[in-house]
C-alpha cells in the first residue's frame, strides 16, 4: 500500500479502510466506504472532495461524534496518538475529545452554546484541557487575540458576532484545549480573503510553535494548497488520490481530481455557463461494486464497473485508485514507481 | 462579462443606519447611511471584510433587524417600520438564504415538510407534490431526490443543507432573493450548477439577487454590479467588471489582490514543486 507516514515516523492519526453507514429510514448511507488516511505528528494534511463525499463524517469519526443510534462503524480501524479508538464508548471518548484532538466545525451555530458568552465557552475548554493554566481569564484574552478577535468579544453571545467572527471564536475554543491534532472543517468558508489569509497564517504559526498537526477539510483548493503539505482527495466515501500538495496540483492523476481542478476556475464558457463536472453524484445508499466515479468518468473501462481498484503507487508518496492510471503505469514500467 | 440590466428597482435601501450598543462595549456601527438598490433581473454582489456589516444589511432588508434610521422599500413601497403582521407578506416576496444553514431550519421538520409550503407556490404546478419536491431537490443537485425527502436537516452534509435552503428560496418563486454566502459550502462542481440555475431564473423569471459573497471571482462572473463594504459603509460601488478590474479604494484593492485564484495557487505550487524536484535531484 502506498501509504505514507510522518517525517518523525510517528502518526497522530491513522485511519485504515474505514467503512461506516448512517441509518436513515430503511437505508444505509455509506458515508465512508474505504477511507485510508494518515496524519503525522506536526503534519498538515488536507481533505478535498465534493459536497456530501464524507469529509465531515471523517471529522466526526475522529472526534467520536457520530450519532450513536443512527450510525454504525462496519469495519476498519481508527488509531489516535497510538491508541485504538475504533470502538470507544461515549464516556471513553471524553478522554480524546479536546485533547489530543480538537475540532473547528463547519457550522459554528450548531456547535456554540447560544446562551453562554464566548469568553466563558473558551474558559471552559481551557479549564478542562489545559490545567497548567493558572490565570484562565488572561489565557482567554490571549486566545482571542491569537485569532484576531477583540478582547471585548469575550462578553458577546454567539448571535452578536458576525459569521466570520464566530468561526474564529470557535477556533479559540479549540486551541484552548492545546490539541496535538486540530481538525478544521471548512474553517474559513465564510471569511473574506484578507481575514482568511490571517487565519491561515495563524494556523501555520501555531503549528510551528506548538508542533500541532492539522487535518484541514475544505472544498477550497486554494486554502488547502496554501496550508497543507499533503492532500487526500475524497469521492463518494473513499479516498481516491493522495500525495504531496505540489504533486496533486502539478500532476493530478485521478480523473475526478482533474475535473476538480478544471472546475475550480469559476469561468464561464461561450454560452455563459459555469463549468461543472458533468454527471450525477453517486447514491451513497446504493453504491455499485465498482469505482463510484465510473458513470461520470471520461476514461472509464469495463473493469471499472466490476470492482474498486487498489491504490497504484506513483512514487514520491503519490498514489491513486484508478484502473486507467494503473493500466498506464503498467504499460510504462515506470522508473517513477518506487 | 455580465451584461447590464436596466429595470425597475425591486429593493431599495435608503440611508440605512444601524449601531449596536451594549453596556460595557464600544458601540459597533454595522451600517452607516447605506444606499443600495437592486433592480428586476439584476444581481448586486455585496463584498467586504468579515464584520463589515454585510449580514446586518441583509437582515435589515428582510425586516429581521430594525434600522436606527433610513428606509427599506420594496417595489417603491416603504416596508421598514411596518407592523409584524404585514411584514409576513413582504417576507414571502424576499426570500433569504442565510449564512449558517444549521440555524436556518426547524430541526424537527423533515425535508418534505420544510419544502412543501414553498412548493405549493412553485411556478409550474404540475404533477403531484412529491414529484415537485423531487424536481426541486434535484435542481440543486440533491440526487436522487427521493432519498432526501424523509431526512431531517441534521442528516444532511453542510453543503447539502445549504442547497436545501437555496431550494426553499427558489421554490417560492420570489421577485428577489437575498443570499448570504449561499455557495460557501458548495464544491466547485455544485457551485457551477447552482450559479447556472440562478442565471436561468434571472433570465426566465427576472429574479433579482442581493448576493453576499467573499469570493471575488464569483462576484465578477455572476453579478452586474458590486458594492464593497468596509466598517459599515459602502466605500466603492459600480459595474462589477470595472470595480474589480480597477479597484480605487484601498480595501477593495487588498480584497482583489488577496483573492488567491486557482491559477495563482497553481503557479505557487508549481514554484514549490520545482524547488522540491531540484532538491530531490540534488540529494
Ligand atoms: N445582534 C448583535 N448585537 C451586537 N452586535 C452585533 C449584532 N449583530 C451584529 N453585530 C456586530 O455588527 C458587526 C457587523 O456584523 P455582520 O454580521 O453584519 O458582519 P458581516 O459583514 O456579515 O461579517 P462576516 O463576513 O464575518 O459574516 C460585527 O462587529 C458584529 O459583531
Ligand atoms: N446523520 C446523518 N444521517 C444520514 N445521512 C447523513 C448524516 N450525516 C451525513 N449524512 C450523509 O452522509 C454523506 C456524507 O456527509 P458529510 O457531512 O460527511 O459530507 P461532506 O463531505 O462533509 O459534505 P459538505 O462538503 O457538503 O459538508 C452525505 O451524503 C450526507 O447526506
Ligand atoms: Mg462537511
Ligand atoms: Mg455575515
Amino acid at each position: 500500500m502506498a501509504e505514507t507516514t510522518a517525517k518523525s515516523g510517528r502518526n497522530i492519526l491513522e485511519i485504515d479502510d474505514l467503512k461506516l453507514a448512517y441509518l436513515v429510514g430503511g437505508a444505509r448511507v455509506k458515508a465512508a466506504n474505504g477511507v485510508t488516511l494518515r496524519v503525522g505528528e506536526g503534519e498538515a494534511v488536507g481533505i478535498v472532495g465534493e459536497s456530501g463525499s464524507g469529509k465531515s463524517t471523517i471529522a466526526r469519526t475522529v472526534l467520536g461524534l457520530l450519532p450513536e443510534k443512527t450510525s454504525e462503524i462496519e469495519s476498519g480501524k481508527l488509531i489516535i496518538d497510538g491508541r485504538d479508538v475504533t470502538r470507544l464508548s461515549p464516556k471513553e471518548w471524553e478522554s480524546v475529545r479536546g485533547n489530543p484532538v480538537a475540532i473547528v466545525f463547519q457550522d459554528p451555530l450548531s456547535f456554540l452554546n447560544p446562551v453562554m458568552r464566548i469568553g466563558r465557552q473558551i474558559a471552559e475548554s481551557v479549564e478542562h484541557h489545559d490545567q497548567g493554566v493558572k490565570d484562565v481569564k488572561a489565557r482567554v484574552a490571549e486566545l482571542l487575540t491569537l485569532v484576531k478577535l477583540p478582547v471585548t468579544a469575550a462578553r458577546a453571545y454567539p448571535h452578536e458576532l458576525s459569521g466570520g467572527m464566530r468561526q474564529r471564536a470557535m477556533m479559540a475554543i479549540a486551541l484552548g484545549c492545546r490539541p496535538k491534532l486540530l481538525v478544521a472543517d471548512e474553517p474559513t468558508t465564510a471569511l473574506d480573503v484578507t481575514t482568511q489569509s490571517e487565519v491561515m497564517e495563524l494556523l501555520r504559526d501555531l503549528r510551528k510553535k506548538l508542533g500541532m498537526a492539522l487535518l484541514l477539510i475544505s472544498h477550497d483548493l486554494g486554502v488547502v494548497a496554501s496550508a497543507c503539505e499533503r492532500i487526500y482527495v475524497m469521492y463518494a466515501g473513499r479516498t481516491v488520490e493522495w500525495g504531496p500538495t505540489a504533486t496533486i496540483f502539478s500532476n493530478p492523476s485521478h480523473p475526478y481530481t482533474k475535473g476538480l481542478l478544471r472546475a475550480a476556475k469559476a469561468t464561464r464558457d461561450e454560452r455563459g455557463r459555469f463549468e461543472t463536472i458533468p454527471g450525477d453524484v453517486p447514491n451513497l445508499s446504493k453504491q455499485p461494486p465498482g469505482c463510484p466515479f465510473e458513470m461520470r468518468c471520461p476514461v472509464a473501462m469495463p473493469v471499472c464497473k466490476e470492482s474498486m481498484p487498489a491504490p497504484t503507487d506513483l512514487g514520491s508518496r503519490h498514489a491513486v485508485r484508478c484502473y486507467a492510471v494503473e493500466a498506464a503505469a503498467q504499460r510504462v514500467p515506470a522508473s517513477a514507481a518506487s | 462579462m455580465v451584461e447590464t440590466v436596466i429595470g425597475k428597482p425591486v429593493l431599495e435601501l435608503c440611508k440605512v443606519s444601524k449601531s449596536f450598543h451594549r453596556r460595557g462595549f464600544p458601540p459597533v456601527t454595522a451600517a452607516r447611511e447605506v444606499d443600495l438598490h437592486v433592480c428586476e433581473a439584476e444581481t448586486v454582489a455585496l463584498v467586504g471584510e468579515s464584520g463589515s456589516g454585510k449580514s446586518t444589511l441583509a437582515k435589515i432588508a428582510l425586516g429581521l433587524v430594525r434600522p436606527d434610521a433610513g428606509e427599506v422599500k420594496l417595489f417603491g413601497k416603504t416596508i421598514s417600520g411596518l407592523p409584524m403582521g404585514q411584514l409576513r407578506e413582504v417576507r414571502t416576496a424576499m426570500q433569504p438564504v442565510f449564512q449558517d444553514s444549521s440555524a436556518a431550519f426547524n430541526p424537527r421538520r423533515t425535508v418534505t415538510q420544510l419544502l412543501s409550503q414553498a412548493a405549493i407556490r412553485h411556478p409550474s404546478p404540475i404533477g403531484t407534490m412529491r414529484e415537485r419536491l423531487i424536481i426541486l431537490l434535484e435542481q440543486v443537485g440533491l440526487r436522487p431526490g427521493e432519498d432526501y425527502l424523509g431526512r431531517f436537516p441534521h442528516e444532511l452534509s453542510g453543503g447539502q443543507r445549504q442547497r436545501l435552503s437555496i431550494a426553499r428560496a427558489l421554490a417560492m418563486d420570489p421577485p428577489i432573493i437575498i443570499a448570504d454566502e449561499p455557495l460557501s459550502g458548495a464544491d466547485v462542481s455544485i457551485r457551477g450548477q447552482l450559479l447556472n440555475l440562478m442565471i436561468d431564473l434571472r433570465e426566465k423569471r427576472k429574479v433579482a439577487y442581493l448576493f453576499i459573497t467573499h469570493d471575488i471571482s464569483i462576484a465578477k462572473a455572476f453579478a452586474h454590479r458590486v458594492a464593497v463594504m468596509y466598517k459599515g459603509s459602502i466605500v466603492e460601488r459600480g459595474n462589477a467588471d470595472e470595480v474589480l478590474a480597477n479597484p480605487q479604494h484601498e480595501y477593495t484593492k487588498r480584497l482583489v489582490e488577496g483573492s488567491l485564484t486557482v491559477e495563482q495557487a497553481e503557479k505557487a505550487v508549481e514554484a514549490i514543486s520545482h524547488k522540491m524536484e531540484s532538491g530531490v535531484a540534488a540529494s
